[in-house]
């Protein structure tokens, strides 16, 4: 069963972005500690976007699901299936990456580290609506998605640049 | 005919890596000089404070008590060496995962070569270049924390009881 074509998926990502674009003015490191929350939205994206979207179901999270994004990633490339599908996965790839780093290391005692994961979160989220907004586009059962995914991505370059220090 | 972007590439990469070999011979030696700093610490102040015990001296205890801070000293800055080189490792090994990702996924990754032009530019090169100057703050930043509270602070606390009974008695 394909993803269902309702927008509430993005709802996350989109709602902090609108959040920090509607204030006037903004505290940037309040709301760059609510970045790693950003994190869990990706856990739930992820399992729904590969199991319904690509036939992968995913367990553990994220060394294992980093395994099987890659396997499915190798198996479409051999089947010569890539296309836009391939950047959707490597973005997450990327994402699983950084929560499997944020696992070993300890941001919250260096000020470089933690500013490096919140940079890291805020590039591959982007990546992420941009990528899915151009998978969602190719497809032909996620119009409202896609639309959704797009104005989510102006929204979220738009919140980057506010938080960018 | 070979692409000047690749070519170009090829080469800063090949000097990340003179970087990288440069940074683990940094942490090696530090490693190394850490531990041998610590064996010498640790005869020295046992010897000292094994004399101040067995004579009741309490001006060889307090000797003990400068050994052992001596060496925290000494070992706490090889510390703040180690954690900086671990902070440049990372950094370099973040470089050429950029690197190993764009040449795996090829143009499954539109943004993979754009990533690793970016992190080409804003890399500092040369480890010692990039070492800041020491200053004593810089202690704190000493790993791992839990040895040096351990060790030492045994080390300080057997220091002070010895200069204390040798003072006594």
């Amino acid at each position: 069963m394909p993803l269902a074509d309702d927008p509430a998926i993005l709802r996350r990502p989109i709602g902090f972005a609108v959040g920090v674009n509607r204030e006037e003015e903004i505290d940037p490191d309040k709301h760059r500690e609510r970045l790693p929350g950003l994190l869990r939205f990706v856990r739930t994206f992820a399992g729904e976007l590969l199991e319904k979207e690509f036939g992968t179901r995913i367990a553990g999270y994220p060394e294992a699901a980093r395994r099987k994004t890659h396997d499915t990633r190798v198996r479409l490339r051999d089947e010569g299936a890539a296309s836009v599908r391939a950047p959707l996965l490597t973005v997450l790839i990327d994402l699983m990456d950084v929560e499997i780093e944020h696992q070993e290391a300890s941001p919250e005692n260096d000020p470089e580290e933690q500013e490096d994961f919140h940079d890291a979160i805020l590039t591959f989220i982007q990546r992420l609506l941009d990528r899915f907004a151009e998978y969602a586009a190719d497809t032909d059962h996620l119009p409202n998605v896609a639309k959704e995914a797009d104005r989510g991505s102006r929204e979220f370059a738009k919140a980057a640049a506010r938080l960018a220090r | 005919m070979t692409d000047p972007d690749e070519a170009r590439r090829a080469e800063l990469v090949a000097l990340v890596h003179a970087d990288y070999d440069a940074t683990r011979s940094m942490i090696d030696g530090v490693v190394r000089t850490s531990i041998a700093l610590r064996a010498v610490g640790l005869t020295l102040t046992l010897a000292l404070l094994g004399y101040a015990l067995a004579h009741s001296s309490f001006a060889v205890g307090l000797l003990g008590l400068a050994s052992t801070w001596a060496f925290l000293y000494l070992d706490a800055f090889h510390g703040w060496l180690y954690d900086e080189a671990r902070r440049r490792a990372r950094a370099v090994e973040q470089l050429l995962r950029l690197r190993y990702q764009q040449l795996e996924r090829g143009d499954e990754d539109p943004d993979a070569g754009l990533d690793l032009d970016r992190a080409l530019a804003a890399h500092r090169f040369g480890q010692y270049l990039a070492l800041p100057r020491f200053r004593w703050r810089f202690l704190r930043q000493a790993r791992p924390r839990a040895v040096y509270l351990l060790f030492y602070g045994s080390l300080t606390s057997l220091a002070i009881a010895t200069a204390v009974y040798g003072a006594l008695t």
